[in-house]
């Protein structure tokens, strides 16, 4: 996908999701407070 | 003396004078408390960064900087994805564990983890029993994974600064019982902030030198003439066989951010109306920073492959890739990641013993002079004991004994902290959980081959079903606490 390696597309893949997770996360609680 | 060394001296003072300058300004939050909290959780007073920084820097000790990019030289980008399986795991226990915690946590006035343990389970002597194991197991294994965190930052300091390994235990030590004997939790935590923004400032420096030599794209294509393998490997070595075994990396680090106690106590030590969603928005890019420092051993393996020792790739490579002083600068960020787990752990064992083991035995309270005196001569004790046991711990598996203490503690409370969050055993379950993990974990670890990750987790399951089964077989005579 992104090196045509599972592991490092994986990781790349990971970081996007936890950086991901916060900002969603911050965001519906933002709006429900 | 060598130049060098002289750089390396005067780079240290000033880390330590800042670092005793902080311990003494926290110390005002100590004294401004008046119980026991002050000094055990930092007057309940963290922010969203300094909170957040605290618990990064402590779950990503030396061994980011030192043994993982070592293990990325040898086997490749799988340490790239295993290592960075810490940054999901904090956040996830900060967005979705943390608020159960402090909530309970506080409702029942608990300032240490085994002292949550003992008041979620029971009562009167059974209850000052389950306290009185979990201080007790708390202690002893986290004494162990201590130890081997002086060791390493003494081996380090030792080198860096010209001295036996020895005095540089001992003077890294000294200056880690003085700021957390001033400032308690507040100091652990503010020096940890002030250690994690130099580890990222690391960080950066050693991408920013790796990407301006070899472009990602070029690193991967080298890497993969060198060996396909270190790209895109059959299997997840060191973590497993199967491809999948990399990702148990993720439960296990869960685990650890939500249920060690020098880990779980940081959730205690926010102030009261923290919103959590605040705390992961520092806690996911410090994890991702800090994750991209085993890129180190990957561009080792292209620049020089024939290192004798896979350990030696951060070393060589602070030698030969950077300015001295750039070099001299990450590895004093190194010691920080050392220091920064090493001051935690000393505060925790501490704790345990002057405050859990003390309400254990007489659980009357003493005055809060009296108490916080306790504290302090703890913090000195079991400062020097473990400056004592590095001369006889063994010159070889510091990360071996690391995970033997860490793996081991969080199969031992798994069921108490975690699973009675979903659900409340008795006081007899927890007891058993806790036997039942530390006889498997330490077990596995110590007498069989089975991986570091499995061995603990194995023991999390068993913990998990004694905790269950054993609360419901005695729920007659002890019955379970109402869950609310």
């Amino acid at each position: 996908m992104f090196f045509d390696s599972w592991v490092l597309d994986w990781f790349v893949i990971s970081n996007i999701a936890t950086i991901g997770i916060a900002l969603v996360v911050a965001v519906i609680r933002g709006m429900q407070s | 003396m060598k130049d060098g060394v002289l750089i390396n001296w005067l780079i240290m003072g000033a880390s330590f004078i800042v670092l005793i300058w902080l311990g003494w300004r926290s110390s005002q939050v100590v004294h401004a408390s008046d119980d026991e909290s002050g000094f055990l959780l930092a007057g309940r007073s963290l922010g969203p960064f300094v909170g957040a920084a605290t618990i990064v820097a402590t779950g990503f000790s030396g061994w980011g900087f030192m043994g993982s990019p070592g293990v990325a030289y040898e086997f490749g980008a799988t340490e790239l994805l295993g290592n960075f399986m810490f940054a999901p795991a904090m956040l996830l226990a900060v967005l979705f564990f943390a608020r159960y915690l402090v909530k309970r946590a506080e409702t029942m006035g608990s300032c240490t983890i085994p002292e949550y343990v003992a008041r979620l389970h029971g009562e009167g002597k059974l209850g000052r029993i389950v306290h009185a194991v979990a201080a007790i197991v708390t202690i002893a294994l986290l004494l162990v994974f201590l130890t081997s965190q002086i060791k390493a930052v003494g081996l380090l300091a030792a080198g860096w600064l010209d001295l036996s390994p020895g005095w540089g235990a001992t003077i890294m030590i000294s200056i880690i019982i003085l700021y957390t004997v001033l400032g308690g939790l507040t100091a652990v935590a503010w020096t940890d902030a002030l250690m994690l923004c130099g580890m990222m400032i690391a960080a950066l420096i050693i991408c920013l030198q790796i990407f301006t030599d070899l472009s990602p794209v070029q690193l991967v294509a080298e890497l993969r003439a060198i060996d396909p393998a270190l790209i895109e490997p059959a299997t997840s070595r060191p973590y497993g066989e199967s491809k999948g075994a990399v990702f148990l990396v993720l439960p296990y680090a869960f685990m650890f951010a939500a249920v060690l106690p020098f880990m779980a106590v940081r959730m205690l030590a926010f102030r009261p109306n923290i919103k959590w969603h605040h705390v992961g928005l520092f806690v996911a890019p410090f994890g991702c920073i800090l994750s991209l420092i085993p890129i180190v051993g990957l561009y080792m393996r292209v620049r020089m492959p024939e290192l004798p020792q896979a350990d030696l790739a951060m070393p060589t490579y602070l030698e030969n890739f950077l300015h001295p002083l750039f070099g001299g600068f990450i590895t004093l960020c190194i010691l920080f990641a050392m220091q920064s787990t090493a001051n935690s752990l000393l505060h925790t064992v501490s704790s345990a013993a002057s405050h859990d083991l003390r309400l254990a035995i007489n659980p009357k309270h003493s005055n809060a002079k009296t108490t916080l005196l306790i504290n302090r001569a703890a913090i000195v004790a079991f400062g020097f004991s473990a400056l004592l046991m590095v001369s006889y711990a063994p010159p070889f598996l510091l990360s071996f004994l690391g995970i033997l203490g860490t793996g081991t503690l969080l199969a031992t409370l798994v069921g108490p902290v975690f699973v009675s969050s979903i659900w409340r055993g008795n006081a007899f379950g927890a007891l058993a959980a806790m036997v039942t993990g530390f006889v498997v974990s330490g077990g596995m670890l110590l007498f069989t081959d089975a991986g570091w990750v499995v061995g603990p987790l194995a023991g999390c399951l068993v913990s998990s079903f004694f905790y269950v089964v054993v609360s419901l077989a005695t729920s007659a005579i002890a019955p379970r606490p109402v869950l609310a």
